[in-house]
């Protein structure tokens, strides 16, 4: 399992269990399509994610993973069914649209950090429009999580003057900044060079350990069967099945799942 | 033996030099065929026209120079107008085609296309025609209190200062010490984390000061409301339905482009940026003012140059609709005195360091614009 191997992290086993609510739904997808023009992405997609959950997201690309979580901040629109997330449900109601996204953290595969403005300014801007905070306390608080994903130093250069894996770790930060409840990472990984994984992934782990309802699509399987509780795996714009990662890598149930498996492990 | 690239330098510097003494030689010997010298007297000599409208005081029998520098004034005037005109017409007709709702955008195409595929000429003949459309005085349109427009030209009131040189001298002097008490101000919170208390003192005297300044000028200004005579406006502030027909025809036809320079900008702007913002919580108008805006901004000024450039040279077009420019101007002087080479030349001048400030003004914005610091 050279992908497990090459980005093991320092820990021993599994992260901890952490409390996850048997009653509290942070995310509910119920019976959602979405149609790029005459091309579907996704169909019929139900997933039921429970708070303190930590779900990853595979399945070869194409497959519908980044739309799937897209829609849950409605960056994309979907079509047919229904998304809540923290009981409010997505519409085209801007309103709510926006009452969502204070609360759910995105982080990109390209980090997206505004290049104009510092790596503090980049951590401050919502917190002082959106959340209203007092600029002082913001940067406190800025600070506060810059130190967090281990780059306090680095808190007055630009995104440009940064490593990609720096860059990353202060997209993770910028969206804790706004104390999110939920956290999205669209491949955060993708777009690094193998040595800036680690650090990213080390920071996902902090995270998780601390109980952040996460959702991540990813291909670090050796991060999915460490951290995740659940594996979602997806194809053709569906979900072909989900497990435990014990369950997933070890007995996986589907065909399409164990070709997947022997292609992206081998 | 001598370089390949020198060789190469060598013949284009003989060659132009060639170029150049053939056109000077050809241009003394035409002259000297017709009898003419260059001579640049006529400036000092009166003149035996009028000026529609000027900035300056003139009048028939006054210097060529000062004809000149009125016309030069007038060219100025309507550039700055036209290209603050076309600029906030431009900006709100690009952001609605970036931001609106459906309606809005495809209005906005509409008018972007339409500004862009009409001649100027023609949209200034239309704009000349509309204004002799205008109503007479006393039929005048009123459109708020003390705006009035008719065929007479538009009549603004005019706020009229009478505190005169001691209220600019102390508005100069406040400003810079405020600037410096700033600057210093600073410089001492980004030591101490907070304002030292010796410059909390110093800022609220500033202030203190600018509200003074504020009453001074509110006490010692009064406004000059335009009054119908027997046949015309008096008072206030006016200018020429030429005037205008100019400045409404040329930014318009500019706001066009600059429509599209803003639109575009904004549309090269990576995606992820505005996804960025939005996953954030920033609400549409905010994520534009505060994370595309600036990045765009960078974008837009080379373009918005060259537009600022070419309305400049467009001013030109006066001539067509009778508005006293520099053209305008210098051709009547030109034909009483026979100066042609003189005329245009100084025209050359003019136009040129006209877009040679212009051009400059913006590279120095560039600067400021860049985005990333280092």
């Amino acid at each position: 399992m050279s992908g497990m191997t090459l980005n093991s992290i320092n820990r021993k086993g599994p992260v901890k269990a952490t409390a996850i609510s048997a009653t509290d739904v942070a995310v509910e997808i119920t019976r959602v399509n979405k149609w790029y023009g005459e091309f579907q992405v996704l169909s019929d997609v139900n997933l039921r994610v429970m708070r303190g959950e930590r779900i990853v997201v595979a399945g070869p690309s194409g497959s519908g993973k980044s739309t799937m979580i897209r829609c849950m901040n409605r960056l994309e629109e979907h079509q047919e069914g229904r998304i809540v997330v923290d009981g409010i449900e997505l519409t085209s109601d801007l309103k709510r649209i926006d009452e969502v996204r204070r609360d759910i953290g995105m982080v990109f595969q390209q980090f997206n950090l505004f290049p104009h403005l510092t790596i503090l300014e980049n951590c401050t801007l919502a917190p002082i429009w959106v959340r209203k905070i007092p600029k002082k306390q913001a940067e406190e608080r800025a600070m506060h999580f810059l130190a967090r994903v281990k780059i306090p130093e680095q808190a007055h250069k630009y995104p440009s003057q940064l490593s990609g894996g720096q860059q990353q770790r202060v997209a993770i930060a910028r969206s804790l900044c706004m104390n999110p409840r939920i956290m999205l990472f669209d491949e955060p990984t993708s777009a690094l060079d193998p040595e800036m994984v680690k650090e990213v992934l080390e920071t996902m782990v902090t995270l998780a350990e601390d109980g952040m309802t996460m959702i991540c699509v990813t291909h670090e399987m050796g991060f999915a069967r460490q951290v995740a509780n659940r594996i979602v795996f997806m194809d053709g714009g569906r979900i072909v099945e989900q497990n435990t990662p014990a369950e997933f890598f070890d007995n996986p149930q589907h065909e399409r799942t164990r070709m997947f498996l022997s292609q992206i492990l081998n | 033996m001598i370089s390949r690239t020198r060789l190469h330098g060598l013949v284009f510097v003989a060659t132009a030099t060639a170029i150049v003494m053939w056109l000077s030689f050809n241009f003394s010997a035409n002259l000297a065929a017709r009898g003419m010298t260059i001579d640049f007297g006529f400036l000092s000599a009166p003149t035996s026209f009028p000026i529609g409208e000027s900035l300056i005081a003139y009048s028939s029998g006054d210097t060529y120079l000062r004809a000149l520098t009125a016309g030069l004034l007038n060219t100025i005037h309507l550039a700055l107008s036209s290209i603050v005109l076309a600029t906030v017409f431009g900006i709100a007709v690009g952001l609605a085609a970036r931001i609106g709702h459906p309606l809005l955008t495809s209005a906005a195409k509409t008018y972007v296309e339409f500004t862009r595929n009409v001649p100027l000429l023609l949209i200034l003949v239309v704009c000349a025609t509309a204004v002799r459309g205008l109503p007479a005085p006393r039929q005048a349109w009123i459109l708020f209190d003390g705006v009035i427009l008719s065929s007479r030209g538009l009549y603004l009131p005019m706020p009229v200062f009478s505190g005169g040189w001691a209220l600019g001298i102390a508005a100069v002097i406040l400003a810079s010490t405020t600037s410096v008490v700033w600057k210093w101000s600073l410089r001492g919170r980004s030591r101490l984390g907070s304002f030292p208390f010796a410059s909390r003192i110093s800022l609220t005297f500033c202030v203190a000061g600018f509200a003074s300044l504020v009453v001074w000028i509110c006490l010692t200004t009064s406004m000059d409301w335009p009054r119908l005579t027997a046949f015309n406006f008096r008072g206030g502030w006016s200018v020429t339905p030429e005037y205008l027909a100019m400045m409404f025809g040329l930014g318009f036809y500019t706001s066009g482009f600059i429509a599209e320079i803003v639109r575009g900008s904004l549309a090269a702007i990576p995606k992820g940026q505005s996804e960025a913002a939005a996953s954030l919580g920033l609400s549409t108008l905010l994520s534009l003012w505060l994370v595309q805006a600036p990045q765009a901004i960078r974008l837009t000024l080379p373009p918005l140059a060259n537009q600022y450039l070419n309305l400049i040279k467009n001013t030109t077009l006066a001539v067509l609709i009778g508005f006293p420019d520099l053209v305008s101007v210098g051709n009547t002087a030109l034909n009483q005195t026979g100066r042609a080479i003189e005329t245009v030349s100084i025209y050359l001048l003019i136009y040129l360091s006209l877009s040679l400030i212009t051009s400059m003004i913006i590279r120095r914005l560039e600067r400021r614009a860049q985005v990333v610091k280092l």
